[in-house]
């Protein structure tokens, strides 16, 4: 079989140049095309050189794999070196870049904050299960495994683009569930919990102010991430001529 | 007014972000070359005086066929073939796409050894004799610095 219809070769090539594509995005189109298209041009001379040499379509796969994790400090060096390229000709837009990453960044941590919440608090259920100290199945058990199991969804969907939005959107709610029915759940279970709900006094408006925050944080996460309605000419028409009939 | 100084602050912040890194990147002296560089214009040079330019594989099969190395990995090759296509030391053209379509194959990117570049090299040869056991491999670790 030849390497070059071979599916192991296929794979190697599919799976560099996923890598190709993220290390090239905000890069500049044409100098991205062109590592692309260097990219291509260099699979397909590696796949007849390896059919020359005698090499086997797995091994020459696993060259090609080999080459790009080899190099993939070089990409990323060049990458960092073309967006320092891309900062200094468009300050602004850089900037705007960065903040979007900022957000990204902070609202990934606080959804991973959210999640490691729930699943430490699961575990501590289980644990007490385990150890007889609450029956199986609670209520409130079930409650908060799939509040969990929200945030590991909305978790996921924040971590693509196109989905961020509703990622944002589902997270307001476990970012309720899980405090309000995880503190309640360990007041029974935790010392410390319970300790803290009789010693501190603010203790319930510190929770309640805590779900209120990371609500609106998430809330203001989907806004900004709303995509952007832009109004066609058809609208602005529409509105001037009714703007023009009522000052008639 | 306050606009432009608004603008011109954010732009000094931003350039003002990147001294740090930049000043921790080993930085080349202006006129010399990195080894994977020289390696590349010799190498270059030998294909070019036989196939009139050369691209990208042909380059990295010839670089390992000179030492017995594995192939270099492609971030630092072509890392290396821009930034140098870039300082003028190559000159890079893409083939004739009708070339490649009759082959039946993806088109080159076709490099040649400029005049600059030759000068470069044996400038670079001549101040260090190069030896198996001095010059350290980068290309072959798969990582450059610059």
């Amino acid at each position: 079989m030849s390497v070059l219809t071979s599916t192991s070769y296929h794979h190697a090539v599919s799976r560099v140049s996923r890598w190709c594509s993220w290390y090239t995005r905000d890069v500049d189109v044409e100098v991205a095309a062109t590592r692309r298209d260097e990219l291509a041009s260099d699979f397909y001379e590696h796949a007849i050189w390896a059919d020359e040499s005698g090499t086997t379509p797995r091994a020459a796969a696993r060259e090609i794999l080999g080459r790009a994790v080899r190099g993939a400090p070089a990409d990323l060096t060049w990458r960092h070196a073309q967006r320092r390229k891309v900062a200094l000709a468009d300050p602004t837009r850089f900037r705007r870049l960065r903040i979007e990453e900022a957000v990204s960044s902070l609202v990934l941590v606080a959804a991973s904050a959210v999640l490691g919440w729930g699943l430490f608090v699961l575990t501590r259920i289980v644990l007490s299960t385990i150890g007889e100290q609450i029956r199986p199945g609670s209520a409130t058990a079930v409650t908060i495994a799939s509040f969990t199991a929200l945030a590991a969804c909305g978790l996921v969907l924040l971590l693509r683009r196109r989905t961020r939005v509703g990622g944002a959107l589902i997270m307001v709610l476990p970012s309720f569930g899980l405090v309000h029915f995880g503190l309640y759940q360990l007041y029974s279970l935790s010392t410390t919990v319970g300790a803290l709900t009789f010693t501190m006094p603010g203790w319930e408006l510190a929770s309640n102010s805590l779900i209120v925050g990371l609500g609106m944080f998430f809330t203001a996460a989907a806004i900004w991430w709303w995509p952007e309605h832009r109004t066609t000419p058809a609208d602005t028409s529409t509105r001037l001529k009714t703007i023009g009939e009522m000052t008639r | 007014m306050r606009d432009d100084r608004v603008q011109v602050l954010a732009e000094v912040l931003i350039i003002g972000s990147y001294l740090p890194i930049v000043g921790r990147m080993a930085r080349r002296r202006p006129g010399t070359l990195f080894p994977i560089e020289v390696d590349i214009l010799e190498s270059g040079l030998a294909l070019q005086a036989s196939e009139g330019s050369f691209y990208g594989f042909a380059l990295a099969k010839h670089l390992s066929s000179r030492d017995g190395s594995a192939l270099t990995s492609h971030g630092t090759l072509y890392k290396a073939l821009s930034r140098m296509a870039e300082s003028g030391i190559l000159d890079a053209s893409w083939e004739d796409p009708a070339s490649a379509e009759s082959e039946g194959r993806p088109r080159r990117r076709l490099y040649m050894v400029t005049a600059e570049g030759s000068r470069a090299l044996v400038k670079a040869q001549a101040e260090t004799p190069r030896t198996e056991a001095s010059v350290p491999r980068i290309a072959q670790a798969g990582v450059t610095f610059a």
